[in-house]
């Protein structure tokens, strides 16, 4: 029990430990995170199966919120990959953040991100997953906006958050749909009720659509893609470990978790299957002519992300999670290289690098080992990931086995043509430094686990987890991909110097970014015009006043109407202010005083300039005080 | 005890005039001294409460105007002692924050002790003549507060705020009468008129007054469209006037929606429920955009508050529609934590505004930027306010928010769809607020701000701790509340 809470517990106290004493620390705090996730790590190995905790957090109306964590196979997998992974990314930071200014900031939002990482994944209540998965929000939005000084990361910060929480709040209205319909937030209730099919099928259809959303935002789905390439503006590290290997592979987390709840809403798994290859084909084919070397990673994760969604999809979650695991091993080691070379050449424009193989040749071999693993070539892990994707799609159809070897060509070119454009050619930049120790073993750690991690859990993740295992893949496909991985390598590197796939990428990324600015823009149009309407409104009430102070003095006839009220509102009001004012006198026991003297001209200005308006107010309570005596009479009548 | 407490700030008000002229100092703690007391009796009043023991406890009688059926007549349930205590957390933070500011302190503090008997009296009444009479006491401090300590344009600001709530309270009034004069015999005991439900069989009656009453704390809550006044008043306001304001005032409309319209007209208020629930809906959205175009930080906050009072009214909404009396206690739950959560956070954020201010001498967000460097522990309670008013889980909005939306997701997926659909511009403003200001580079020509005085990072920071405990132990509030809230969900 103390075990599972100190799991997600220790990073997040590491963070308000490196608040406290980072400044003091030779490592500015980084070993203490480093230390946590170690911690946490180790606590995985050795906790058992089936460990638990839970207890009511409150009561509202006969609705139990319920906390709680709980390791099943399914979190135990995954909140090893989030500790391996936070571990390899942490050590490398401390080497990334030696020379720079704030490190006890970005270690403390790295623990606070990394524990509420773990609480998300071990979660066994939808309130405590949903309150983590905000604060996993909240981590992004402070470590983007690290640089906080640097144009364009405010922006790009507060773009990340606000896309994904339009995504949030459908996992909000979810999960209180859950609520409403067992008066609980335990998942395991949910799921069983799901199970003896004690829930009316369009309530759960509704909610699985809903969760849907909260996916989408999370892992960078259509429409909700823009906000990924956008946070590569913050630190290297940040973009390894949240934006590639854990943070946005929380939606297809949520899906796996909630699987049951989609096995019974078939079209909201049609819809994970459509938005995933969307998604997979067109960031995918964005890749393929982006021009910095961090955003072409970023658009191959809400590809690849896409993929693990396609096989969702298709009813293959043990493909989805098997490739969730060799991505975040990947994907967190291509982010790590690419910091290397940043760090060290000052440029991630691919037209600016080349040729770095010689000056930093063990950055270089881990990035192309990454490469080709993503590139689905054997025996590295996203073949054998690939491969459990792909033999799931044939399963369903053979387009879909289509769409998956078109996908696995279309990330060979654009890898291949980072790889090429980086590393081989004529060397671009000069004087290249080293990466520090620290960096080099993050690196190391990660590089091993995208090489292996494939190899190790192929015909093995079907004993770890608890989804049925997919079918074997006929040869003719598995022979099929890896040789549109080659060509697609080939054919990246060959065109490594110009937009591979000509200038439809480009076009479509201009859109992409565009349809996602434009409901910002409009929003913010309909604000600005509300914020006419409203000083109109304002403007209409200073004229009524001064007009009908005008009135009031021309219109003889309707003042005499009204001249006994008004009169007697104005005179209500002197009066009052009359008193105060004695009341301060005698208060302060000498006249004359500032105070009185302002009141005093409140209410001499109240008597006289507001006139008009007081007239006016009159005016409606005449109509409440009609409005009362019809009350009155009616009631002595009823 | 009750009375005790309804009374205190006025005692301390009235010592402090005697104080002498030259002392303002001395005011300052007096009137500091005199709001903790408060808050302690508050505490007592709150060891005493028992959850379960229904909304007349720590009650107090005494004849007032016998000849019309009126009397003084206080007693507390879960939802005044939140709104109790809430009023002397707030009090205390205010008059700590003035600490150090001697124009007038004399008169100052004298009106916002007034001010926290008329609230605190105007949350434990139990007699509708009662209750007018502290909603007044209430009110004109306000007015002089603007008027006096307030800006450029204070006396617009002063005069608007007093012609329409003067308005509203003139409305409720003759609601009250209505619910008087349909008493047999008659009396303004709210209890009684609880009880009986004297209008239940006159539609036409019981919808007048229901409308009064609506535009009485619809004045003050503020709905859309009677939400005029509010932006000027919060602008033109001194800094510890807006805190009052926001975190206090506008609960009086939140008080009165929940503890006397839903109370005494339940059906009434459900037949009207999907008015109430689209100008709820209205309230929400037209805040948040409001706020979103605003560059004037304080016109901005003054504008969200629009959209997160619009929470309560629409807690009382779906609970006078919905058929479960599940539904309808989380809708109640939600809207009375809102009501503690937007003075908290509210409140907060006006000081931390404040505090810029009157370092900058502006509230204009593009003549800020950069201040995490700057001004560190600011920017952290800058951040978690904001944060906590955009309902990030962990602080006490999210609290308010996730019940009523639940309960509104009973009623109607359209209601929680546009409801969240607020929320997210709502959350739109918060960040665009950060951004400007926390983020980014100071303008070339600002001048370097002082970090915060322990004075300032106490007052604001006891609000963001206060919003955090409730966000992290909802029990704590809830428990209390629960208690107003099953009674309310039986009607």
């Amino acid at each position: 029990m103390m075990v599972l809470f100190a799991i997600p517990t220790l990073p997040l106290f590491a963070a308000l430990a490196v608040l406290r004493v980072g400044r003091r620390m030779p490592w500015g705090g980084g070993e203490l995170v480093v230390g946590a996730a170690a911690l946490s790590l180790t606590g995985l190995m050795l906790i058992p199966d089936g460990s638990n905790l839970s207890a009511t957090w409150f009561e509202s109306g006969g609705f139990r919120l319920t906390v709680g964590l709980e390791v099943t196979r399914l979190t135990w997998f995954v909140a090893t990959i989030v500790a391996s992974i936070a571990l390899g990314v942490a050590i490398y930071s401390l080497g990334y953040m030696a020379e720079k200014a704030d490190r006890p900031r970005f270690f403390a939002e790295l623990g606070l991100f990394i524990g509420a990482m773990l609480v998300l994944v071990l979660s066994s209540s939808l309130v405590l997953l949903f309150a983590a998965w905000e604060l996993v929000g909240l981590a992004s939005y402070l470590l983007i906006g690290f640089n906080y000084a640097e144009p364009g990361a405010p922006q790009a910060a507060a773009t990340a958050f606000l896309m994904t929480r339009i995504g949030d709040v459908g996992l909000l209205l979810g999960w209180l749909l859950a609520l409403t319909l067992t008066s609980t937030t335990e998942i395991d209730t949910l799921i069983g009720a799901l199970g003896r099919q004690q829930l009316a099928p369009a309530p759960v259809a509704l909610m699985a659509f809903l969760m849907l959303a909260g996916a989408i935002g999370k892992s960078a789905q259509l429409p909700l893609t823009g906000w990924l390439p956008d946070a590569m503006i913050g630190p290297t590290p940040v973009s390894a470990l949240l934006h590639s290997a854990t943070m946005v592979a929380a939606g297809v987390f949520l899906v796996l978790r909630l699987y049951p709840v989609f096995e019974v809403a078939p079209g909201a798994l049609s819809a994970v299957f459509w938005i995933g290859a969307a998604t997979a084909l067109v960031a995918g084919l964005i890749a393929t002519g982006e021009m910095d070397l961090k955003r072409v990673l970023a658009w191959s994760t809400a590809s690849q992300l896409g993929e693990m969604m396609i096989a969702l999809g298709l009813g293959g979650p043990l493909a989805a999670s098997f490739h969730l695991a060799a991505h975040a091993a990947f994907k967190s080691t291509l982010f790590l290289a690419a910091g290397v070379v940043q760090e060290e050449t000052s440029t991630r424009t691919l037209d600016r690098l080349g040729g770095l193989i010689r000056a930093l040749p063990f950055t270089g071999t881990v990035f192309l080992i990454a490469g080709l693993a993503l590139a689905n070539i054997p025996p590295l892990s996203g073949f054998w990931s690939g491969e459990a994707i792909l033999a799931t799609a044939a399963r369903h159809s053979f387009g879909a086995a289509l769409l998956i070897v078109v996908l696995i060509g279309l990330s060979g070119i654009y890898i291949g043509r980072a790889a090429s454009a980086t590393f081989f050619g004529e060397r671009r930049p000069d004087d290249v430094g080293k990466p520090a120790w620290p960096m080099k073993a993050g690196m190391a750690l990660l590089a091993v686990a995208a090489a292996g991690l494939g190899w190790l859990l192929s015909g093995r993740l079907g004993s770890i987890l608890s989804f049925s295992a997919e079918p074997d893949l006929a040869s003719a496909w598995r022979a099929f991909a890896v040789a549109a991985a080659i060509v697609g390598l080939a054919f990246g590197a060959w065109r490594s110097s110009a937009l591979p796939l000509g200038v439809l990428p480009a076009k479509l990324e201009a859109g992409l970014m565009a349809g996602t600015e434009l409901p910002a823009i409009a929003t913010m149009r309909i604000a600005q015009l509300l914020n006419v309407v409203e000083a109109a409104l304002d403007r209409v009430a200073r004229g009524i006043a001064k007009g009908s102070s005008v009135i009031a003095g021309t219109t003889q006839s309707a003042e005499r109407q009204f001249d006994a009220a008004a009169e007697r509102a104005a005179g209500g009001v002197w009066r009052l202010a009359q008193n105060s004012e004695r009341a301060e006198a005698l208060g302060f026991a000498r006249g004359g005083d500032a105070l009185a003297i302002d009141i005093a001209g409140i209410g001499e200005r109240l008597r006289t300039l507001q006139a008009g308006r007081l007239y006016l107010y009159t005016l409606a309570l005449f109509v409440w005080a009609a409005a009362a005596l019809v009350a009155g009479g009616l009631m002595l009548w009823l | 005890m009750l009375t005790v407490a309804i009374f205190l700030p006025l005692l301390t008000g009235l010592g402090v005039l005697a104080l002498p002229r030259s002392r303002p100092d001395l005011v300052r703690w007096t009137a500091l001294a005199g709001s903790t007391l408060t808050l302690i009796t508050g505490v007592v009043l709150w060891i005493g409460f028992d959850p379960s023991g229904g909304n007349l406890q720590w009650r107090m009688t005494a004849a007032w105007i016998p000849a019309i059926g009126a009397s003084y007549d206080v007693a507390i349930g879960g939802l005044s002692l939140a709104l109790i205590l809430l009023t002397a957390v707030l009090l205390t933070v205010v008059m700590l924050y003035v600490l150090g500011e001697h124009d007038r302190a004399h008169a100052h503090a004298f009106l916002f002790l007034l001010l926290g008997t008329g609230l605190i009296g105007l949350f434990a009444a139990q007699d509708l003549l009662l209750f007018y009479l502290f909603f007044e006491v209430g009110l004109v401090p306000m007015y002089f507060i603007i008027g006096i300590w307030g800006g450029q344009q204070r006396r617009y600001a002063a005069l608007k705020f007093f012609l329409y709530t003067r308005a509203g309270s003139l409305a409720m009034l003759l609601g009250f009468l209505a619910l008087y004069l349909g008493m047999e015999p008659h009396t303004f005991s709210l209890p009684e008129i609880i009880a009986a439900k004297p209008l239940a069989h006159a539609p036409l009656a019981s919808a007048l007054v229901f409308f009064a009453l609506l535009i009485g704390f619809g004045v003050k809550l503020p709905i859309v469209p009677l939400h005029n006044w509010l932006p000027d008043a919060h602008v033109e306001a001194p800094t510890e006037g807006s805190v009052v304001l926001a975190g206090l005032q506008l609960k009086m409309g939140g008080y009165g929606l929940v503890a006397i319209l839903l109370h005494t007209l339940p059906q009434t208020v459900a037949r009207f429920g999907w008015l109430l629930a689209i100008i709820a809906l209205v309230s929400l959205v037209y805040g948040a955009l409001a706020a979103l175009a605003q560059s004037d930080m304080k016109r901005l906050v003054a504008y969200t508050s629009i959209n997160h009072m619009a929470y309560v009214l629409l807690g009382v909404a779906v609970a006078a529609m919905t058929g479960s009396a599940a539904a309808r206690q989380l809708a109640l739950n939600g809207a009375a934590v809102q009501m503690v959560s937007h003075g908290l956070l509210t409140g907060g954020m006006f000081l931390m505004v404040g505090m810029l201010q009157h370092r900058a001498g502006t509230r204009e967000i593009n003549r800020f930027g950069g201040l995490i460097g700057q001004m560190p522990a600011f920017s952290v309670l800058f951040g978690l306010l904001a944060f906590g008013s955009l309902g990030l889980p962990g602080l006490s909005g999210f609290i308010a928010e996730f019940q009523v939306i639940g309960a509104a997701l009973q009623l109607s997926v359209w209601v929680a769809a546009v409801t969240v659909l607020g929320l997210i511009i709502a959350t739109a403003v918060y960040l665009r607020l950060m951004a400007g200001v926390l983020m980014g580079s100071p303008p070339p020509d600002a001048a370097a701000l002082p970090a915060l005085s322990p004075r300032e990072a106490w007052s604001a920071g006891a609000l963001a701790g206060l919003s955090v405990l409730i966000g992290i132990l909802p029990a704590v509030l809830i428990a209390a509340v629960n208690g107003t809230t099953r009674i309310l969900a039986q009607f």
